[in-house]
């Protein structure tokens, strides 16, 4: 016995929508016009539905194999013997489920690319590193230099650059000592920045940055020589370049992810990229121990750097002043373990008058060449 | 709770009707609040992943409940297809981003200035990317739409269409926006023009001047706040120290006085402007036609503007809650603190406020984009289609089934541009 549902059927031909009685047969549902024709036969295993069936609403039906033919029927029919007939129309409830697997295996996998990611930039910023010419990296230091001054310049009259006379040669004498044992393509451009904040920074190609507020804090030359040859060594392993080459790889990673909706490069000058880079845990332990072992191969005293650490944690904790520095130079157990370890005797980085008068290089100041 | 605003008319055999059609949108708000909240949580867990699947359901939803003479529309595209397009895009715009970001460390050697000219460089590439984008997305979108079983179409070549969309923006940018309406007129007839249901186009008819009229309500009072402000600012300047006629001096004041204007002048502005789109959208309404049928807008403003200004007050409001949770947590732990220790020596830890910080902002991004699918994309869709008319004739019949083929996968460009709309 074939029930008969009223319907409406559009063929995929035209756009002509024709009003249908739809017959329910042995093997699929037969649609006839009006007049009695038969317009089409479609199969109970090749029906989908176009939509989602909900109670109260029209039932879409179209064909496995989508031309664009589609049948309506309409929703006040009893359609207990269709769904009889063809039950994978109803069986879609199960997207719950479903759904949740789905999206947990999404998870999953995104995390597995960020991770792989994250520690795959690092790497492929040591590889690329070895490929940079030497010359390139003194271009950009020198390039870049301009700008880290500029960052911390707070007094507007006085001058970036200190420049007395008596200092640039205690200056230059401490680089020359700390430097002398050092086998190295690069040559070391030191200069003092005038700015209360207490940091140093080392820049592609061997151009070394240190801010006064550093000379202001430390007592005894040795500190300061601590800080210079960390730095140097910072340099001869070329950390700032790696450090740069590996925030263009995360650079990268956050355009295609945020869908270059960030305007490219405006934010970041390189001077600030430099500023934040975050040098790794790797880094900063190598140039620890290099950094103390170019001080002994010079005879200096080691241990300098503890000494200056600690005063600045006794005396401004965590303000922002210490925070700069120890967000790039972060004070951890180990470290000051590795740092006490290292402690060792030697000659005074300065004698006693060319240490004043280091600490005395911000009495002239000039502007950057 | 739903509400159908006009009910089902089978219509007889399709042979010619002279009467008026209408649109008409089911609104189920519940269904699609849940959609929406869906896409949200499953977006953040997947890093965004998600939002192919989320795309999907919504348009899946919306099309479905636009009925025009009691027949739905129906969307036809698959999540794997906006999948599959993003992820081929990626493999061409990885390796142009990398080369950007690499040209930034090759340049700098030459001088700041080298890398700034070379990011206005990128950036109007990506400009122009973003109109092909868009272009190639409508394409997608038009031939996984059908009604009444007939697919959607778009021919023109999209690659035509961004230089074009270039061109006029840069009439517009050189006319200090006097130009936009062209833009706008220009485009929106090459769009409906190449835009097909089955095999017959659709038709525009307008031009730019009578969209000139209101554009200049809405663009002549802004600019001239602008340069009545930007020149009171340079005057001020001179009076007081003649000798300040550096250059630098004037090209920072001219951009420190717009600055100011704009800042005091931007709500005023905003509601010019849905004003003029309102007003615009009437107009290319009215000069669009379908074989017999003509169409028109009737929407107005005022529902444009109270459309943005709810969503805009709702998230506000949400961020305050945000905000005011918080401030009592921290004053509490101040409290506790200071109990304990020293009062006064608590000092903002900057890990807290990360452990804190991004669960409540990805909380704020989940509740504002589910506002913004309910607020926003559903009221705009109701709207459009209560205000919409549709009069004349059509013969279904000469409708015939479009025979032009549709691209395989969707959207990539558009997805990795971060093109917005439904």
């Amino acid at each position: 016995m074939t029930t008969v549902i009223a319907g409406n059927y559009a063929d995929g031909q035209t756009a002509r929508l024709h009003p249908v009685q739809v017959h329910l047969e042995s093997t699929g549902l037969a649609i006839v016009d009006a007049e009695g024709a038969r317009l089409a036969l479609w199969a109970y295993e090749e029906l989908e539905p176009a939509e989602a069936v909900q109670t109260g609403r029209p039932v879409r039906l179209r064909l496995r194999d989508d031309k664009g033919a589609r049948l309506t029927i309409e929703p006040e029919t009893s359609l207990e013997a269709l769904w009889q007939a063809a039950p994978q129309l109803r069986g879609r409830r199960r997207m719950g489920r479903r759904a949740w697997r789905a999206v947990a295996v999404m998870a999953a996998s995104v995390g597995a690319v960020g991770v792989g990611l994250v520690y795959g930039v690092p790497r492929l910023a040591d590889a690329l590193t070895v490929l940079v010419p030497v010359s390139w990296e003194e271009a950009t230091g020198s390039a870049i230099q301009r700008e880290v001054i500029g960052l911390f310049v707070e007094d507007a009259a006085a001058g970036p650059i200190c420049a007395a006379a008596a200092g640039r040669a205690a200056l230059d004498r401490l680089t020359q000592r700390v430097a002398a044992p050092i086998e190295t393509d690069f040559s070391f451009t030191v200069t003092v920045a005038n700015s209360k904040t207490v940091n140093a920074f080392a820049l592609p190609g061997g151009y070394i940055v240190v801010l006064s507020g550093l000379i202001d804090l430390a007592e005894s030359p040795d500190e300061v020589a601590a800080v210079l040859a960390h730095e140097m060594a910072h340099v001869v392993e070329r950390h700032p370049t790696r450090g740069m080459i590996r925030n263009t790889g995360h650079g990268i990673l956050i355009d295609v992810l945020l869908g270059g909706s960030v305007a490219p490069g405006w934010a970041s000058s390189m001077g600030q990229m430099l500023i934040t880079t975050s040098y790794t845990r790797e880094d900063e332990a190598e140039a620890d121990a290099l950094g103390a072992d170019f001080l002994k191969a010079a005879g200096l005293r080691t241990g300098g750097d503890i000494r200056f650490f600690e005063r600045l944690k006794e005396k401004f904790g965590d303000m922002p002043q210490a925070l700069a520095m120890f967000s790039s130079h972060p004070l951890t157990e180990d470290r000051i373990a590795a740092l006490r370890e290292r402690a060792s005797d030697g000659d005074d980085a300065l004698g006693d008058s060319e240490w004043q008068a280091l600490r005395t290089i911000c009495d002239e100041t000039t502007a950057v060449e | 709770m739903s509400s159908v605003t006009e009910s089902a008319d089978l219509t007889p055999p399709g042979q010619r009707r002279a009467q008026s059609w209408a649109l008409a949108y089911l609104d189920e708000r519940g269904r699609l609040a849940r959609i929406a909240f869906r896409n949200a949580v499953f977006g953040v867990i997947t890093l965004g992943l998600y939002r192919f699947w989320g795309k999907t359901h919504i348009r899946r939803h919306l099309w479905s409940h636009v009925s025009l003479a009691g027949e739905p529309f129906e969307y036809t595209g698959l999540a794997k297809e906006l999948l599959l397009g993003f992820l081929i895009v990626l493999a061409f715009l990885i390796p142009l981003y990398a080369v950007s970001r690499f040209a930034d460390l090759a340049l700098v050697t030459l001088g700041t200035w080298a890398v700034v000219v070379k990011n206005i460089a990128f950036g109007l590439l990506l400009y122009w990317l973003l109109h092909l984008a868009i272009y190639r997305a409508r394409r997608y979108r038009l031939t996984r739409t059908l009604w009444r079983g007939i697919r959607g179409a778009q021919t023109g070549s999209a690659i035509a269409y961004a230089f074009k969309a270039f061109g006029y923006s840069l009439i517009t940018v050189i006319t200090l926006g006097l130009a936009y309406p062209l833009l706008r007129a220009r485009l929106y007839g090459i769009r409906m023009r190449n835009t097909w249901i089955g095999n017959r186009p659709f038709r525009f008819e307008g031009s730019t001047r009578p969209l000139v009229k209101g554009w200049l309500v809405a663009w002549l009072p802004v600019t001239v706040v602008i340069v009545l402000f930007v020149g009171i600012s340079i005057a001020g300047t001179y009076l007081q120290e003649p000798a300040a006629a550096d250059e630098n001096q004037v090209t920072s004041l001219m951009l420190g006085g717009a600055g100011v204007a704009m800042f005091l002048l931007l709500p005023v502005a905003l509601v010019l402007y849905v004003w003029y789109r309102a007003y615009e959208f009437r107009y290319l309404a009215g000069e669009t036609t379908f074989e017999g049928l003509r169409f028109g807008s009737g929407l107005k403003a005022r529902s444009l503007i109270w459309i943005y200004l709810s969503y805009w007050l709702a998230s506000f409001g949400v961020l305050m809650l945000i905000g005011l949770t918080v401030g009592i947590a921290a004053a509490f732990i101040v409290i506790q603190g200071s109990a304990a220790g020293d009062p006064g020596t608590w000092q903002p830890n900057p890990t807290l406020g990360f452990i804190i910080g991004i669960p409540l902002f990805l909380v704020f991004f989940m509740v504002s984009s589910v506002l913004h699918v309910i607020l926003v994309m559903r009221r705009l869709v109701m709207r459009i289609c209560e205000t919409l008319t549709i009069s004349g004739e059509v013969d279904f019949e000469a409708i015939e089934q479009s025979a032009l083929a549709a691209p395989g996968r969707g959207e990539g460009l558009a997805d990795a541009l971060d093109v917005g709309g439904v």
